[in-house]
């Protein structure tokens, strides 16, 4: 039992958190479940974002995950990807349908403990593998995208310039551009060099059946094909000239049609996903329209 | 994959101040009664939770409780999913918080924890950068740790209001001088210095480095624009070494950090330290923080490799 966050106007409210292994028949995944001392037949399930976004992403995710506990709406379950953080596997054994899997098995799972209304939350490229994770008939009531990143493989590129740099410390040159990196992973799985494998991100790996699978996703940056009432919080960092607001609203509405499904809030915060000057374990400007997002949907279902 | 089921379960604890701590307990998958139970314990992994960055702890300890040790990693107060919060603060202030013993509380509730769950005869102390740190000064006041294995240690104190750079070594300055010099000639280059893609701190910081007068490895010192030595690990090292606690100092031959614990430890205090009861090992090719699995195994080797022999333990 834990009292959240004394900066949460529901800090005297007490919360569960429990740690535990789930066990798919297929590898272990661990979880988290952060959920109030009331009865809930909500469950948020958490999708983080990959490589090192993760860590940095981690007590954020957490703490809000305590707040909706605290205000005794929704549980929420954390777990680690197959080959990421205390789960089974090897982060080169991260792979979508593997993850597709898992994710129907904790659905499954949470059913057992008395959840039925569930609700997808990504971060940055957590909510990538959400939108490739939803099953055919997905009991999904609605999704929260916060700072989405969905072209994964685009990502996937840029974020690689940084091991081209890592090649210079440690070859004193370039041994493989980014172009070789990606189509020797696809061929034969890894590349590697001198006995160093390449097909990292700042260090941490990613596999070719993965990276494959990115390949052939079929939706782009297009989220008007959902179904599901979907929330996408955009994080506009603070060093952001004036302006970017306006101008981010501009591209959002380009790259997203609207539809009645979708809501888009754009919110002043830092990159809390980076390594940055400050420290911060809450995101409040993302969390608050959030809250009132689900609250919003919550009345909604009741009406 | 079988064997891992039946050898890690979650665990938690509480702190002093009443808050749970959680992690994960490794227990040896040698299954041999006569071998005496040896527990390694890790906590933070610099900020971050139990798994440690680039995943560490988890691998390291998955080899180490293969090789017949019980491992606890857990997440100090306000990291990973224990209770706790830390304030909003620079993130470099958060490092000198962890320098100056901020998780050494929750060790000692650790080690209080692993002596109530099975018949431990001896806890050794891990982690990595700020996780070393702190297992180094938990080390120091804990009487039941009798090894402490930090990888990677900070001598130096966090400074929020100097550029990281100007903890360059030398060495490694002249390297990427090298590296700036191919690129001379190259448009693209250019192309990303003119439009400010690229490092100038770092660049400025490397050049500048090359000029330092030989031996002045960095500026150091109380006043204001040096960075200061960690006065807590000098303590902690002496209470350590006195009290005859065995110590295996860890560090990547490409870690920046073994070069100032070379310069302002080794050399510094030599004729304190040079029959003090330490030893060393450099992972060839091994950066700070260990972030290729690769590098993990090559330095969980070389503990296990130092343990076993104090242990009595056959590898």
């Amino acid at each position: 039992m834990y009292l959240s966050n004394p900066m949460n106007p529901n800090h005297s409210k007490p919360v569960n958190i429990e740690n535990f292994f789930h066990d798919t028949g297929n590898g272990r995944i661990f979880c988290t479940l952060i959920s109030p001392q009331n009865p809930t037949e909500e469950c948020v399930i958490y999708f983080a974002p990959l490589f090192e976004e993760r860590m940095w992403a981690q007590r954020i995710a957490f703490n809000f995950a305590r707040d909706m506990a605290a205000k005794g709406t929704h549980a929420t379950l954390v777990f680690d990807y197959y080959g990421y953080g205390e789960s089974d596997g090897n982060a080169e054994d991260f792979a979508l349908a593997r993850c597709r899997e898992d994710v129907i098995s904790l659905h499954a799972l949470m059913r057992t403990r008395g959840y039925s209304r569930f609700v997808w939350w990504g971060i940055r490229t957590g909510c990538a593998i959400a939108l490739a994770s939803v099953p055919a008939h997905a009991p999904i009531t609605s999704f929260i995208l916060w700072a989405p990143v969905l072209g994964l493989k685009d990502y996937i590129y840029e974020s690689l310039r940084a091991n081209i740099a890592a090649q210079m410390m440690m070859f004193k040159k370039v041994v493989a551009k980014r172009e070789i990196i990606l189509a020797e992973l696809v061929q034969y799985g890894q590349c590697c060099r001198d006995g160093n494998v390449l097909n990292h991100v700042d260090g941490y790996r990613f596999g070719g059946l993965f990276y494959q699978e990115i390949l052939n996703l079929n939706h782009g940056k297009d989220l008007s094909y959902l179904a599901f009432p979907t929330l996408v919080v955009e994080v506009i960092p603070p060093r952001a000239e004036k302006g970017k607001l306006m101008a981010k609203t501009e591209s959002t509405g380009e790259a997203a049609p609207a539809h009645q499904n979708l809501q888009y809030r754009q919110v002043p915060e830092r990159e809390f996903w980076l390594i940055g000057r400050d420290y911060s374990q809450r995101a409040e400007s993302v969390y608050r329209p959030t809250l009132e997002w689900l609250d919003a949907q919550a009345s909604g279902s009741k009406t | 994959m079988e064997q891992q089921r039946k050898i890690e379960s979650v665990v938690q604890f509480p702190n002093e101040r009443g808050e749970v701590l959680r992690g994960v307990l490794h227990s040896p998958e040698i299954g041999d009664e006569s071998r005496k139970k040896t527990i390694v314990i890790f906590p933070n992994g610099g900020v971050m939770g139990c798994e440690g960055d680039y995943r560490a702890h988890v691998s390291m300890a998955r080899h180490l409780a293969r090789s017949g040790y019980y491992v606890l990693r857990f997440s100090p107060s306000g990291l990973g999913y224990s209770d706790g919060d830390i304030p909003n603060c620079r993130q470099k202030n958060l490092y000198v918080q962890v320098e100056y013993g901020l998780f050494v509380a929750d060790i000692r509730a650790a080690v209080k924890f692993v002596q109530t769950i099975e018949s431990i005869s001896s806890i050794t102390l891990s982690g990595i950068c700020g996780g070393a740190m702190s297992s180094f000064l938990a080390a120091a006041e804990l009487k039941e740790v009798q090894y402490v294995i930090p990888i990677g240690i900070p001598v130096l104190l966090d400074n929020d209001d100097i550029n990281y750079e100007v903890r360059l070594p030398a060495d490694e300055a002249k390297l990427m001088v090298k590296i700036y010099h191919q690129k001379l000639f190259s448009p693209k280059a250019w192309v990303r210095l003119l439009t400010k893609k690229s490092d100038i701190q770092k660049i400025k910081g490397a050049i500048l480095a090359l000029f330092r007068p030989k031996g002045a490895y960095i500026s150091t010192g109380n006043e204001i624009g040096k960075f200061a030595e960690n006065p807590n690990f000098f303590k902690a090292a002496r209470r350590i070494f006195k009290a005859r606690k065995k110590v295996l100092f860890v560090f990547g031959a490409s870690d920046g950090f073994w070069w100032e614990f070379q310069r302002l430890f080794l050399k510094r205090y030599y004729a304190e330290v040079k029959d003090a009861p330490f030893d060393l090992y450099l992972s060839p090719g091994a950066n700070h923080m260990l972030s290729m699995p690769e590098m993990q195994v090559d330095v969980v080797q070389a503990m296990l490799a130092w343990m076993n022999k104090h242990h009595g333990h056959t590898s």
